[in-house]
C-alpha cells in the first residue's frame, strides 16, 4: 500500500471571501463553511473563531479535534464510513493543512448523567503551563463552536458533531486539491533488509460496551467487543480511526492523535533503517472478566507472534486499571512467546509523585517508557479571550459537575481536564524520573 | 477484611489479605446472562465463599475460588 501524504503547512489564517491556500496563507470564508455545518437541523447554533498559538486563548467545551484532510485520488476518502463510502483506505494522494486542526466545541443538553457514559469537556489553553501539556497548542486552530437542538440523543449528538466538524476540516482541505505541494511524503512499507528487527505497534483501545459510543471507532462503527484487529498505518492517516465525539477530557485520544500518531510516525521513519515496521495491532481492552483480559491477551501475542514481530511498542489509552491489566497481561503473553515488549506510558504517581506509578504490572514489564505522571495539579493563567462560551459563563467539565468558570485563574486537580493531556502516545517532552 | 473481584491478580500485587474471585468488574457477585435461579445460586456461592474466607486465618494475600463455572 502506497500513499502519498502532500503536506502543506499554514503558518498563517485569516478569516476572508473565500476559502483559499496559499504559499502558507490559509484563508477561510466563514459564511460558507456555516453553511454546511447549519444544514444539519440537529445544530442549533454554529460559529467559527480562530484561536493562534502563544496568545492567551482558552477554548472551552472542547470534544474532539481533526487534522483538515482531503483524499485527491486512489480508493475511499478520508474518514470513511462516517462521510463517505466504507472502502479500505491509505493509497493514493491525500492532502493536508499540517499545522492547523478544526476543534469540536459544543454543547447539548445530556441525557446521561454520569459514569463514563456521560460526555464531557476539556479547556485548551494557547499559552502557559496548559499549552505545555498538549500538542494542540502548536496548531494553528479553527474552533467550530456548536449548540445542538434540544432533544437529541447522546449518539446523536455525537453523530452531529463529528459531521460538522469533520465536513469543515474536509472543505479547508479542499482549498489545496488543485495545488502542488510544497512537500510531499511517500508513505510505503517497502521490503527491507531481512536482518532488521521486526517490529510491531500494539495500540490497547479502551472500549466500552456500554456506553453510547465506544469511544474508539473504526470505519465509522465503535469497537464494543473484539480480539485484536490487524491494520496498516496508512489506514490511520486517512482517518480510519475516529473517536466519541462528546467527550472531550483529558484522557480522552482525538482524531487528530490518530492521524498524527508520533509512534507510527516514528517507526515509518525508522522503517528500512533500524527496523522492519510490521503494522499495527488495534487491541480492544477494557475486559470485564479475567477470562475476558487473559483471552485478548493470549490471541494478541499469537498474532504478533504469526506476524513474525520480533519486538512490539504498547501504549494504552485511559487511566482505567481495567485498560492497564490487559496491555500488561498482553505484555508478558509477548515476552513469553519471545517477543520483546517495550511500553509506553503516563504514570499515576499522585500529586508529589511519590505514589506507586502503576496500580498492576507484570514482572516482564521491564521495558518502560514514562510520559509524565498525570496526577500533578496544574494552575493555569486567567486568559484575555475565551472561546466556546458567552462572555462570563461557565462550563462544565462532567456532566453533573457545577459549572467552572474560565474566565479566571484555574488549578486544575489531576491537570486531566486539559485537552490532550495526559500523554498516551508521546506526542510530548514529559518524562517520569526517580531520584 | 474479604474482597470480592474478578481483577484478584491486581489485589494480590496490592496485598489484599482474603481475595474472594467474582463474576465480572461491573458486577462482582452477579452474572446477568444467567436467569433469576442461577444468578441467585451465583450470588450465594460467592457471598457463602467470602463468609468462609472471613473465618480463615491468612498470612498473606490468598485467593479463595467460590465452587462455580462462570459462564461469561
Amino acid at each position: 500500500m502506497r500513499l502519498e501524504l502532500a503536506d502543506f503547512p499554514v503558518k498563517e489564517a485569516r478569516f476572508g471571501e473565500k476559502t483559499a491556500y496559499s504559499g502558507g496563507r490559509l484563508e477561510i470564508h466563514k459564511e460558507e463553511l456555516l453553511e454546511l455545518v447549519r444544514k444539519d437541523g440537529r445544530i442549533a447554533f454554529a460559529d467559527l473563531d480562530l484561536a493562534f498559538p502563544g496568545e492567551k486563548t482558552r477554548i472551552v467545551n472542547g470534544r474532539d479535534a481533526v487534522e483538515p484532510r482531503v483524499k485527491v485520488s486512489g480508493p475511499g476518502g478520508v474518514f470513511p464510513g462516517i462521510i463517505g463510502p466504507v472502502e479500505t483506505v491509505g493509497e493514493g494522494r491525500t492532502h493536508r493543512l499540517s499545522g492547523t486542526a478544526v476543534i469540536a466545541s459544543a454543547d447539548y443538553a445530556p441525557t446521561v448523567f454520569s459514569g463514563t457514559g456521560a460526555k464531557n469537556s476539556a479547556l485548551l489553553d494557547m499559552w502557559g503551563e496548559g499549552a505545555k501539556r498538549t500538542p494542540l497548542s502548536r496548531t494553528i486552530n479553527l474552533v467550530l463552536i456548536l449548540r445542538l437542538a434540544e432533544g437529541v440523543s447522546e449518539w446523536e449528538a455525537h453523530a452531529t458533531i463529528q459531521e460538522a466538524e469533520f465536513k469543515v476540516a474536509v472543505r479547508l482541505a479542499e482549498a489545496t486539491r488543485e495545488l502542488v505541494p510544497p512537500k510531499l511524503e511517500v508513505m510505503e512499507l517497502k521490503p527491507v533488509d531481512p536482518a532488521l528487527p521486526r517490529v510491531l505497534y500494539i495500540v490497547g483501545c479502551i472500549t466500552e460496551a456500554a456506553t453510547p459510543h465506544s469511544s474508539t471507532a473504526l470505519y465509522g462503527l465503535p469497537i464494543k467487543d473484539s480480539m485484536p484487529t490487524f491494520m496498516h498505518p496508512n489506514e490511520f492517516f486517512d482517518g480510519a480511526v475516529t473517536t466519541d465525539a462528546r467527550r472531550g477530557y483529558g484522557s480522552a485520544i482525538y482524531t487528530w492523535m490518530w492521524m498524527n500518531h508520533p509512534l507510527i510516525l516514528g517507526l515509518y521513519e525508522e522503517h528500512g533503517k533500524r527496523l522492519n515496521f510490521l503494522g499495527v495491532i488495534f487491541q480492544r481492552t477494557r475486559f470485564e472478566t479475567e477470562l475476558g483480559k487473559q483471552v485478548t491477551a493470549a490471541m494478541t501475542s499469537q498474532m504478533a507472534r504469526l506476524l513474525g514481530a520480533q519486538g512490539a511498542i504498547f501504549t494504552r489509552m485511559t487511566e482505567s486499571g481495567n485498560n492497564l491489566m490487559d496491555v500488561m497481561l498482553t505484555v508478558q503473553a509477548c515476552e513469553r512467546k519471545g517477543i520483546r515488549a517495550v511500553f509506553v506510558t503516563p504514570e499515576y504517581s499522585g500529586n508529589d509523585g511519590t505514589e506507586p506509578p502503576m496500580a498492576f504490572a507484570t514482572p516482564e514489564a521491564t521495558g518502560m517508557v514514562s510520559t509524565g505522571s498525570s496526577q500533578q495539579a496544574i494552575r493555569v493563567e486567567r486568559p484575555d479571550k475565551v472561546i466556546g462560551v458567552e462572555k462570563g459563563q461557565g462550563v462544565q467539565l462532567l456532566t453533573g459537575d457545577p459549572l467552572l468558570s474560565p474566565w479566571g485563574e484555574l488549578v486544575l486537580e489531576q491537570g486531566r481536564y486539559l485537552f490532550g493531556w495526559p500523554d498516551w502516545f508521546g506526542y510530548l517532552n514529559f518524562t517520569g524520573r526517580e531520584y | 477484611m474479604a474482597y470480592i473481584t474478578t481483577m484478584t491478580m491486581l489485589a494480590e500485587q496490592w496485598g489484599a489479605n482474603r481475595i474472594v474471585t467474582g463474576a465480572g468488574i461491573p458486577r462482582p457477585c452477579g452474572d446477568p446472562n444467567l436467569n433469576p435461579e442461577g444468578d441467585r445460586v451465583l450470588r450465594r456461592e460467592i457471598v457463602g465463599c467470602a463468609l468462609k474466607a472471613l473465618q480463615t486465618e491468612v498470612s498473606g494475600p490468598t485467593v479463595f475460588v467460590p465452587d462455580v463455572k462462570f459462564a461469561s
